[in-house]
């Protein structure tokens, strides 16, 4: 046993290790029909003679099975040959909001791009869509955050500046101190915040976190039809209904008005206020 | 490399000390103050008229009318109008009073998700009009005096082009005019909203409003503080600690933060309007801006114009809404330029009695 911490990665890569192994040893047993359900090419059970063709059979089917599913998994992740970099990519949560899911975004791109079926998948096909936007969003949030890290850096190598230059009055108080780098940052991200770089990454977080939000809302929206719930599409369109009747409304009263002024003074009680509109009863606030 | 830091050990030992006691004392203050205690907008009023969310409030007389004409204060969607009453001795509403006005003031409430449909032309030729058309009946008069705050002051503005009838005097105070004026002013530290809204392309816009229904208080807080990056990280530590000991300047500091909390959503379809409309197209300043199929021609604002702008505006850079004097129809055009920044020209107690006064002195020019 060593003082080095146990390394994830390791044991992760080992895990993977010993399935291939055991995975190979398992298809090298099946096809030299050397036993059956061997591990390491030892044979464990001996089949009986009668059965051998039967296994033999269904060894050819595994094999043309497992043929086609490469074949198909080779057409779903192009780029996703299973490496020890997108094992990384994988588990490595630091890797996962600079940079995606690697190969799985392709996966999903694929899947959320392909052909549309009318009852297969639409679900399912939003929901890939939505964690392809959170991957898109969480790309620009980290854009967006090595712009202000910069900044940040920036900041603090003027300030360093600042405070070593011989020419500067001296600072005795930490307030003075704390002022001096007050001044100095937020002039910095002032400036950032105009660069055209950090406006497009704003630009972009903005946008992809509305997207992100417009795709959950098509999943929610699509468990509420399920269960006859109504959905904040439909709800906005009888919103819409009531405000375009009031916007009616409004204008047929108005063109029904009597002339506007000149009006002698009149109490409040005695008037009668507009269909719509109500005429408060005097309530005084404070 | 010498540095600047000269700290005597002394000297830090009474900063430090000093600092633990203003800490002390306060935690006990902080701790003693409810939310209740902190209170906005407290002029007495009385609500007079309501249409959906809108509600038009009549102030009580504090003293002999000097004013003949009754005045409506405009505020926008952005904030709510208690800024423009934040506490007694920094309200602009009771610095009016005060001086003889018969004061109007209206609040357009809360949006919420289902108010999304509404828009600019709502709240002009609806609201807004409802309102002043209900003080002209209300006082047996064809017209009233009109104040605008910022985005109150657009409305303010496409109100009298659209009714000019109905204005008699018109205020606006801290309003854009000219949305893309910013860039002329050259300053690093003024107009980020400006460039904000500029950096988003109008199908960004659309897809944000969908999203959400509205304009979010909470992002535009966020833009707000993006502006000022470090005050705004620093204002509940280094900010309260500079207060937390006077009682009187920490319950100042509570009731900006109220107010400032207090952010309500801005209705979608009228965001996308300012956004894009103005922010982005600056339709107002070109007479291109449409409002119910009517254009908004600013050279029909024929009555008395008082711009006032406050020259240190980092939300709305002055030469936005300086460039009004080139766009009205009138001769009789003031400005005011006061000290201070955007919402300091309300609350701040350097501008009390100037920003009041300058008002009336105009208006009673002007009976």
């Amino acid at each position: 046993m060593t003082n080095k911490p146990a390394n994830w990665m390791d044991q992760a890569g080992e895990m993977y290790k010993q399935w291939t192994d055991q995975q190979q040893a398992l298809l090298r047993a099946m096809s030299a029909g050397g036993g059956l359900f061997g591990i390491g090419g030892t044979p464990t059970v001996n089949a009986p003679a009668d059965a051998s063709e039967g296994l033999r059979k269904a060894q050819a089917l595994w094999q043309s099975s497992m043929d086609q599913w490469v074949a198909l998994a080779k057409q779903a992740l192009p780029q996703s040959a299973i490496t020890g970099e997108s094992l990384q990519a994988l588990f490595d949560p630091s890797q996962w909001a600079p940079a995606g899911l690697g190969p799985l975004d392709a996966a999903i791109e694929h899947l959320v791009e392909g052909p549309s079926y009318a009852t297969l998948w639409t679900l399912d096909r939003k929901i890939l869509r939505a964690q392809k936007l959170r991957t898109e969003w969480a790309k620009d949030l980290a854009a967006y955050q090595v712009l202000m890290h910069g900044a940040w850096n920036e900041a603090v190598k003027r300030f360093l500046v600042a405070i070593n230059d011989a020419q500067g009055s001296p600072i005795t108080s930490w307030r003075e101190l704390t002022d001096v780098w007050i001044d100095i940052a937020n002039n910095t991200l002032v400036e950032t915040h105009r660069t055209p770089e950090f406006l497009e990454a704003q630009r972009r977080l903005t946008r992809s976190g509305a997207e992100c939000r417009l795709q959950e809302r098509e999943i929610a929206e699509a468990f509420c039809e399920m269960q006859q719930i109504p959905t904040r599409t439909e709800m906005d369109e009888v919103q819409r209904e009531v405000y375009e009747l009031r916007r009616r409304l409004r204008a047929l009263e108005k063109r029904g008005a009597p002339a506007a002024v000149p009006h002698a003074p009149s109490s409040i009680a005695a008037k009668t206020p507009r269909r719509g509109a109500r005429r408060a009863s005097p309530k005084s606030t404070a | 490399m010498k540095s600047r830091i000269q700290f005597d050990p002394l000297e830090m030992a009474k900063q430090f000390t000093d600092f633990n006691q203003r800490l002390q004392h306060g935690s006990e203050l902080l701790r003693s103050v409810k939310d209740r205690d902190v209170q906005i907008a407290t002029t007495p009023k009385t609500e007079v008229f309501r249409q959906d969310k809108t509600t038009l409030y009549h102030y009580e007389p504090m003293a002999d009318k000097t004013v003949a004409t009754p005045m409506l204060v405009v505020y926008g969607l952005v904030g709510r109008y208690t800024m423009a009453d934040l506490q007694e001795d920094r309200s602009l509403i009771r610095n009016l009073l005060l001086q003889g006005v018969d004061l109007y003031a209206v609040d357009w409430g809360n949006p919420g998700r289902g108010d999304r449909w509404l828009t600019i032309d709502d709240y002009v030729d609806g609201y807004l009009n409802e309102c002043i058309e209900f003080i002209c009946h209300e006082h047996g008069i064809d017209s009233i005096n009109v104040l605008g705050i910022c985005e109150g002051g657009v409305f303010a503005l496409c109100h009298a082009a659209l009714h000019p009838e109905r204005v008699k005097n018109l205020i606006v105070t801290i309003t854009p005019v000219d949305f893309h004026a910013d860039q002329a002013e050259g300053r690093t530290d003024h107009g980020f909203i400006n460039l904000w809204t500029r950096s988003l392309n109008a199908e960004d816009v659309d897809r944000l409003i969908e999203a959400n229904g509205n304009l979010p208080g909470e992002l535009m807080s966020f833009v707000f503080s993006t502006m000022t990056p470090l005050s705004s990280l620093t204002k509940y530590n280094l900010g309260l600690l500079d207060v937390v000991d006077d009682e009187k300047k920490l319950m100042n500091f509570l009731r900006m933060e109220k107010w400032l909390a207090d952010r309500p959503h801005h209705p979608g379809e009228a965001a996308k309007q300012w956004l894009k409309d103005l922010y982005q197209q600056n339709k107002l300043v070109k007479n291109q801006f449409e409002l119910g199929g009517r254009k908004v021609e600013l050279a029909n604002i024929t009555m008395p114009v008082l711009n006032v702008y406050a020259k240190e505006d980092h939300i709305i850079p002055p030469q936005c809404s300086r460039a009004l004097a080139e766009c009205v129809g009138t001769d009789d055009y003031s400005e005011i330029g006061l000290a201070g920044g955007h919402v300091g020209v309300f609350v701040s107690g350097k501008s009390q009695g100037v920003l009041g006064k300058g008002i009336v002195d105009w208006l009673t020019e002007r009976p």
